[in-house]
């Protein structure tokens, strides 16, 4: 038997003195590359600052995060009560307009190459500066389903929120918000660095700070400079503070 | 035309190429140049026997297996012929826990000052100078080390739980916790700094509990204390006080009413008594310097005092450091990078050659993956000296 207590989780670690039959089907995906190669002698994509920092909002559950996906890192010298930390830029896509703008039933896009919402989560419309406080609603259930649109099946979060977030358009970008309220920032106010490569969130995270048997997740994120550019349309859902701080001059690429 | 040339000196051979790797540890490996200053922590345990793995999700785990101590029971008187009873199986705890990392400050040589570097060497032709520096500057790599092991290790069997919020200039957080049953974690009937305490009996006292709820376990024990507390508060106990008077006039020692204990005749004193066993004082300090501010700290509060068996308790776990697979096998060309293991193993010392610019740049830095485990969990004892029942 293993000894090691994560691999007794992820294989089930029990005794049965028997037969189990079970199966499993999964695929392998392949890759997308969301960063622009330039031609240089050396390429200064993957440019670290000098200490990484704690995830201070990773997901609950099994979920990911993409090559490419913005977040904000504050290194110890601004924040030393936190020490050097990370915050990811969460955002969902609205894959169906709600009916009403009362609606606290909303579809966003499951395809894989998205954010995974999970309940418990705060979020709300992503407004036009970062800096734009807006109405922060809980996510109270989620569930993978099936939406018929315009004649076409679509793979959707079907999501219960606790306060509608008014009339929500297809393609509308949510973000995750600092918490619930009438009035509340996102959760990221400053992006300024991007995960280099995908990278999964296998576990449970804690909690709270001293959930000693929750999964705290520590990275290195690489530095956003304005000669890193990555394929828009190849990034995870813009929202518009995000588009607003577009630095790049090249159609359909970004950069900060 | 130079005299000497500053690529055959020994300091030039600390980075660049491949070939230099063995040179490199070999001055690491060199005793009466590196030494070990704040070694408190290799008191308390040993290495594990090998690196815990890293799996593809992120995480290096150990796991640490322990059975509570218990007495053994006696016999059966029994006719002859007769089958035995059968016993209980005992099972044994185990915990998990993943490895943290940590990195030493770096420190760095432009192109400028190796530049000046070269033109003394090449002047005098000795590198003494210079690689006395350069080894001064990475002796205090390895304390910093050593003295972030003392911390966690003093944590881990202070509290039973390692904590590193408001430490350095890195990320800060709680690392971990061992399972100590809760009923280890002990009070007192009264603060053992009111004078009134007779600090002998209470640890008498709780020896023998500990020893009773164990079956009667006769094993050597050991009591563990902070030297502040050992000074100012355990020395200085009428208790104690008594004792060593007692022990004076016993072997014809002079010695006057109200003089501090002499803690060297103390522990002759204290050897003779029964039912405690020894002490040992936990000498331990961090320096601790965050943005802000640069101060000295003791992870071991004074007020706390463990008594557990004696001998190491404490195993380091570790696990391969992910920049050095990075670098040794998807490492950019342009950069010279040679590794030296300090520290008994724990250290990763990275020795680069980089661009900066036009020029090159040199830098030293140590990286650690490591952290202590506790292996005496269930038999761990903490006791409050300041927390009263």
């Amino acid at each position: 038997m293993s000894n090691n207590f994560y691999q007794q989780k992820t294989q089930g670690g029990a005794v049965f003195h028997g037969n189990v039959l079970m199966q499993a089907k999964g695929a392998i995906g392949g890759t997308k590359h969301v960063f622009v190669m330039t031609t240089r002698a050396v390429r200064e994509l993957l440019n670290f600052p000098p200490v990484g920092g704690r995830i201070v909002n990773p997901f609950p559950g099994r979920a990911k995060v993409f090559a490419g996906d913005l977040c904000e890192y504050k290194d110890a010298v601004a924040d030393e009560v936190n020490g050097a930390t990370v915050k990811i830029l969460k955002t969902y896509e609205v894959a169906v307009a709600t009916s009403e703008s009362t609606a606290t039933v909303i579809y966003l896009t499951r395809d894989g190459y998205k954010h995974i919402p999970f309940v418990g989560d705060n979020i709300m419309v992503g407004a036009a500066k970062f800096t734009t406080k807006g109405k922060g609603v809980t996510v109270t259930s989620v569930v993978a389903t099936t939406k018929e649109s315009n004649g076409e099946t679509l793979d959707v979060w079907e999501l219960n929120i606790s306060e509608a977030l008014g009339t929500l358009s297809k393609g509308t970008v949510l973000v995750e918000a600092s918490s619930a309220g009438a009035s509340v920032l996102p959760m990221v106010t400053n992006p300024n660095a991007y995960f280099g490569s995908d990278e999964d969130f296998a576990f449970d995270s804690r909690s709270d700070i001293n959930d000693f048997y929750g999964a705290a997740y520590a990275i290195t994120p690489v530095m956003a400079s304005s000669d890193i550019y990555l394929y828009k349309h190849k990034m995870s859902p813009i929202p518009p503070a995000l588009d607003a701080i577009n630095t790049s001059r090249y159609e359909g690429w970004f950069a900060l | 035309m130079p005299k000497f040339d500053f690529n055959s000196s020994r300091y030039a051979k600390f980075f660049g190429d491949q070939e230099n790797q063995r040179f490199l540890q070999s001055f690491l490996d060199k005793k009466d140049i590196f030494k070990c200053n704040y070694g408190w922590y290799l008191t308390q345990g040993r290495l594990a026997a090998s690196a815990s793995p890293t799996d593809r999700n992120g995480i290096a785990s150990f796991s640490c297996k322990f059975r509570a101590i218990k007495a053994a029971k006696m016999m059966n008187m029994i006719a002859p012929l007769g089958e035995t009873t059968q016993g209980d199986k005992d099972g044994f705890s185990w915990y998990t826990g993943s490895i943290p990392d940590f990195a030493t400050e770096g420190f760095y040589e432009t192109a400028m000052e190796r530049d000046y570097k070269i033109r003394q060497f090449e002047e005098f032709g000795n590198d003494a100078d210079i690689v006395a520096a350069w080894a001064y500057d990475t002796q205090k790599l390895m304390d910093s080390v050593d003295t972030t092991m003392n911390y966690l290790t003093a944590n881990l069997m202070s509290k039973g739980k390692m904590d590193y919020t408001g430490i350095a200039k890195g990320i800060q957080m709680p690392i971990a916790e061992v399972p100590i049953p809760s009923e280890n974690f002990k009070k007192v009937a009264k603060k053992w700094t009111d004078p009134s305490v007779n600090i002998l009996d209470e640890m008498k006292k709780l020896e023998y509990k500990y020893r009773d709820e164990r079956g009667g376990y006769s094993g050597a024990l050991v009591w563990q204390m902070t030297r502040n507390f050992y000074h100012n508060v355990f020395l200085k106990n009428s208790s104690i006080k008594e004792l060593w008077q007692n022990w004076c006039k016993a072997n014809y020692k002079a010695y006057i009413a109200g003089m501090e204990v002499n803690s060297e005749e103390f522990n002759k004193a204290f050897a003779d008594i029964n039912g405690v066993s020894p002490i040992e004082i936990v000498t331990e300090q961090e320096r601790n310097a965050t943005y802000t501010k640069d101060v000295t700290i003791q992870s071991w509060p004074d007020n706390i005092v463990v008594l557990r068996p004696a001998g190491k308790v404490v195993e380091f776990q570790y696990k391969e450091i992910l920049d050095r697979r990075m670098i040794t096998n998807h490492g950019n060309g342009l950069i010279k990078t040679l590794f030296g293991i300090t520290n008994n193993g724990l250290g990763l010392l990275i020795n680069e050659e980089n661009a900066n610019g036009r020029f090159k740049e040199w830098s030293t830095k140590i990286k650690v993956a490591a952290v202590p485990s506790l292996t005496d969990i269930p038999d761990h004892v903490i006791i409050d000296t300041n927390a009263t029942e």
